[in-house]
């Protein structure tokens, strides 16, 4: 009982936690077919994308940046693996490799901007968005790529084992990020440039360096949603991601990385994705209109951080 | 004096956080036009006494009287406009309002009547004439310096007829010059009948400023004293509840071969043709007022800033450091003026804080050796003597002296030869001063070259085998320990 305590109060995650499980309590108690082992799976396949796209940019955010960019990032990469798989041209390996680097690439032009011109993040990427959907556009013409490679189908609507492919990425891609934030030295700096950049800076840490491989590791991972959901489509298409970058972000303050930089947890950002999923989920099962999903959502995102403020202060007095 | 010229009276007010005691009962009288210093060390509750009096925290016992009416029960901003207001360490301005919009801030508006702009700027301009200051009314708080600033504020308490003002730190970050004009103006606040209670760790000041001197240990008031009664060394001894032989440790060590050579450095606009050079063993000091050029010196050594010419040797090879990281493998340590902006990674614990920038020495395969660095951080913390409440705390939890000494273990991790510090002891209490200056002597005996810069006058000389006098950017003098005295050092640097 009292490491229950413990975990809720002492750990970081654990206030995002507890929300989740009252919401899903919440749905199991008003339909029977929200907490089945089919629908966790759905879930799952559901923000695989959304949550690989949030482990990468909550490096960003505790870096103390932001990467707007990222909806169109998934857009030029999603239309870049579908030319490069269009056909059978190339294999499916060459496709995807050449599409992260793509990735890591447009992530790096973004960290090189924001480095060298020390305009703040949030234009710099505002910026690289539009560019990035209008490069989306050129690269497609305007249309739908379609006759894509059929192993690329199956990454995005296959199994392996029962377990369908992109839960397996997410998995994977959780893991990665959380030891590279925990266990090493780069995640280390990362929370420090957030804390306090200059006395990082005068304490002989790489400041541009550091902030130069968040944006190439958040351009990564939008490479990879990019591969997952044209995957999943079949099709490569220009006006992909339309908003993802928001919802990636509001799910890394969902779970707890503070907007100014300097702390969050990987952990907490796969919950808050699971939270903004789980909820999208349980609206539909009970039939609440899609308008309606939109205004509830957004309610939820401000209450969440209103909540965890006060859990915050409430846990100090525990 | 008569009990009616009594402004303010503490009666045994007591305050406890989460259980642990704050305030211990304590007793303080304040009477009109007294100028008053609330002395102790870090966390000896003067600040949280200040709270009290402002009605931020209501105490647990005891009672606060002004002006023979009890505070209690009465909200902040009724406390402010009974006449009690705060300047705090960090100034609470709009930077982007001009100084008379600063000014009447909150009060454009009184019952019936609402305040034009010129009307404001008239006011005060009034104010300000009748104070003899000589500040734009107009001007953006933005572009003022922190002097101005703080006079912005303490001319706004004035205008709202305070009778009591409470200063913490006033002078910590003001140079030697706007301290003589902060007396000139404190003094005469005085003499209006304002009443001022300021902290301070300057000795010196508070026995220049103030008519009466009260202690604070521990949450206990350890008296109230006139400056006739006590002495500095009696002051600090009962600051921190034992004797201490002397203030400034002595230690004579051998100076040994030139670490660092300087010839005809410049960093335009900060400073031009510098030239020195600092020994093993030695601690030269640079002295010069705030914005002078000395923290520069220090900043372009160790590759925060860059140098315009001139060259620079580190033990016979020329050596110019790109950036800190540089400076670091070199040998270097520097610790910044600055431990809020410069050092200290707020939400990280005292091991965080001290392995930055140094985990490559721990580096195992991909990851941080997480046990090595713990080791070395606790070894660390119990050499230099770290007090921390619990393990893992955040760093921005310890005081200042606590999160000065995690700096230096920062440094020391490293075992450079060559230390640049720049305000070591800046707005620490005294134990922690001694306790650093201690330190550095022990350095100074194992042969490391020590470049010592300061604005307390009386410690860098104290320290100093040799004082460089920098003004405006040019090197002025050099001085001998022998040959350097308050009055030449200060004579040099007003230049």
């Amino acid at each position: 009982m009292k490491e229950i305590k413990a975990f809720f109060t002492k750990t970081p995650t654990g206030g995002i936690f507890l929300a989740l499980i009252l919401v899903c309590a919440l749905f199991s108690s008003m339909t029977s077919r929200f907490l089945t082992p089919t629908n966790i799976s759905v879930i799952l396949n559901q923000v695989s994308v959304n949550a690989i796209l949030a482990f990468g940019v909550t490096f960003v955010i505790i870096a103390g940046g932001i990467d707007l960019s990222l909806g169109s990032l998934v857009a030029v990469c999603g239309v870049v693996v579908a030319l490069l798989s269009q056909n059978n041209e190339y294999s499916l390996w060459l496709a995807i490799i050449g599409t992260l680097i793509a990735g890591i690439a447009l992530g790096a032009l973004n960290g090189i901007i924001v480095v060298l011109t020390k305009v703040p993040p949030f234009i710099v990427t505002l910026g690289t968005m539009t560019i990035g959907r209008g490069v989306a556009l050129i690269l497609s013409k305007g249309r739908p790529i379609s006759d894509l490679n059929e192993s690329l189908n199956f990454l995005g609507n296959g199994d392996l084992l029962g377990i369908p492919i992109p839960i397996l990425f997410l998995v994977l891609s959780y893991a990665t990020c959380h030891i590279l934030l925990t266990k090493t030295i780069f995640g280390r700096y990362v929370k420090a440039i957030g804390g306090n950049e200059m006395a990082s800076y005068v304490a002989g840490v790489r400041v541009n360096r550091i902030k130069l491989y968040v944006y190439m590791i958040s351009g990564l991972f939008a490479a990879l949603a990019g591969i997952l959901l044209t995957a999943r489509i079949n099709t490569g298409q220009p006006n992909a991601g339309l908003g993802f970058e928001l919802d990636a972000i509001a799910a890394v303050i969902i779970g707890g990385t503070s907007t100014r930089g300097g702390k969050g947890t990987i952990t907490g950002t796969l919950l808050g994705v699971l939270f903004i999923g789980v909820i999208n989920n349980g609206l539909d099962l009970i039939n609440v209109s899609a308008y309606w999903q939109q205004v509830i959502m957004g309610g939820i995102i401000i209450l969440a951080v209103v909540l965890d403020g006060l859990y915050q202060k409430l846990k100090m007095n525990i | 004096m008569a009990e009616q010229d009594c402004l303010l009276k503490i009666k045994g007010i007591s305050l406890a956080f989460s259980g642990t005691p704050i305030l211990k009962s304590v007793d303080l009288s304040l009477y009109q036009g007294e100028i008053h210093a609330l002395v102790g060390e870090n966390g000896a509750g003067k600040s949280s006494l200040f709270k009290c009096i402002l009605g931020i925290i209501s105490p647990s016992q005891g009672e606060i009287i002004f002006l023979n009416e009890s505070l209690s029960g009465y909200s902040i901003r009724d406390i402010l406009r009974k006449g009690i207001s705060m300047i705090h360490q960090e100034l609470m301005l709009i930077p982007e309002l001009t100084v008379a919009e600063n000014i009447f801030l909150g009060r454009e508006i009184t019952p019936g009547k609402r305040m034009r702009l010129s009307e404001i700027h008239q006011a005060t301009t009034d104010l300000f004439r009748e104070y003899d200051l000589d500040i734009p009314v107009g001007a953006f708080v933005k572009d003022l310096s922190i002097a101005h600033q703080q006079i912005i504020e303490i001319m706004r308490s004035v205008s709202q007829k305070a009778r009591l003002i409470l200063m913490d730190e006033p002078t910590s970050s003001l140079t030697e010059k706007e301290v003589v004009f902060f007396r000139q103006l404190i003094f005469r606040l005085k003499s209006e009948g304002i009443s001022i209670v300021f902290t301070s760790h300057k000795m010196d000041e508070v026995f220049d400023f103030s008519d009466k001197i009260s202690v604070l240990r521990d949450g206990e008031m350890v008296g109230t004293f006139s400056k006739e009664e006590v002495d500095p060394m009696s002051l600090v001894q009962k600051m921190v509840g034992r004797e201490m032989k002397d203030f400034y440790p002595k230690a004579v060590s051998e100076v040994g071969q030139a670490i660092i050579s300087v010839n005809d450095l410049s960093c335009v606009p900060h400073f031009e043709h510098v030239n020195f050079t600092l020994h093993a063993g030695e601690v030269l000091g640079l002295s010069g007022l705030v914005g002078a050029g000395r923290s520069d010196i220090g900043q372009v050594l160790f590759g925060v800033k860059i140098k315009t010419s001139g060259t620079m040797y580190l033990k016979g090879q020329e050596f110019n450091p790109g950036n800190p990281s540089e400076a670091l493998q070199a040998g270097l340590g520097y610790l910044g003026e600055d431990r809020k902006e410069m050092g200290i990674i707020p939400e990280m614990n005292i091991t965080e804080n001290m392995s930055l920038g140094l985990l490559d020495a721990y580096r195992k395969f991909l990851f941080i050796d997480q046990e090595k660095e713990s080791l070395d951080a606790t070894e660390m913390q119990s050499r230099l003597s770290v007090h921390s409440a619990k393990e893992g705390q955040q760093i921005q939890n310890l005081s200042g002296g606590n999160q000065q000494k995690v700096l230096f273990g920062r440094i020391l991790l490293n075992n450079p030869e060559v230390l640049i510090l720049d305000e070591p002891t800046r707005g620490i209490d005294v134990m922690s001063k001694f306790e650093i200056y201690t330190l550095i002597l022990s350095l100074k005996k194992q042969g490391k070259a020590i470049l010592l810069i300061s604005s307390d006058l009386s410690e860098l000389l104290a320290m100093s085998d040799r004082v460089i006098v920098i003004s405006k950017g040019k090197q002025m003098a050099e001085l001998s320990r022998d040959n350097a005295s308050p009055e030449k050092v200060l004579e040099f640097s007003l230049h």
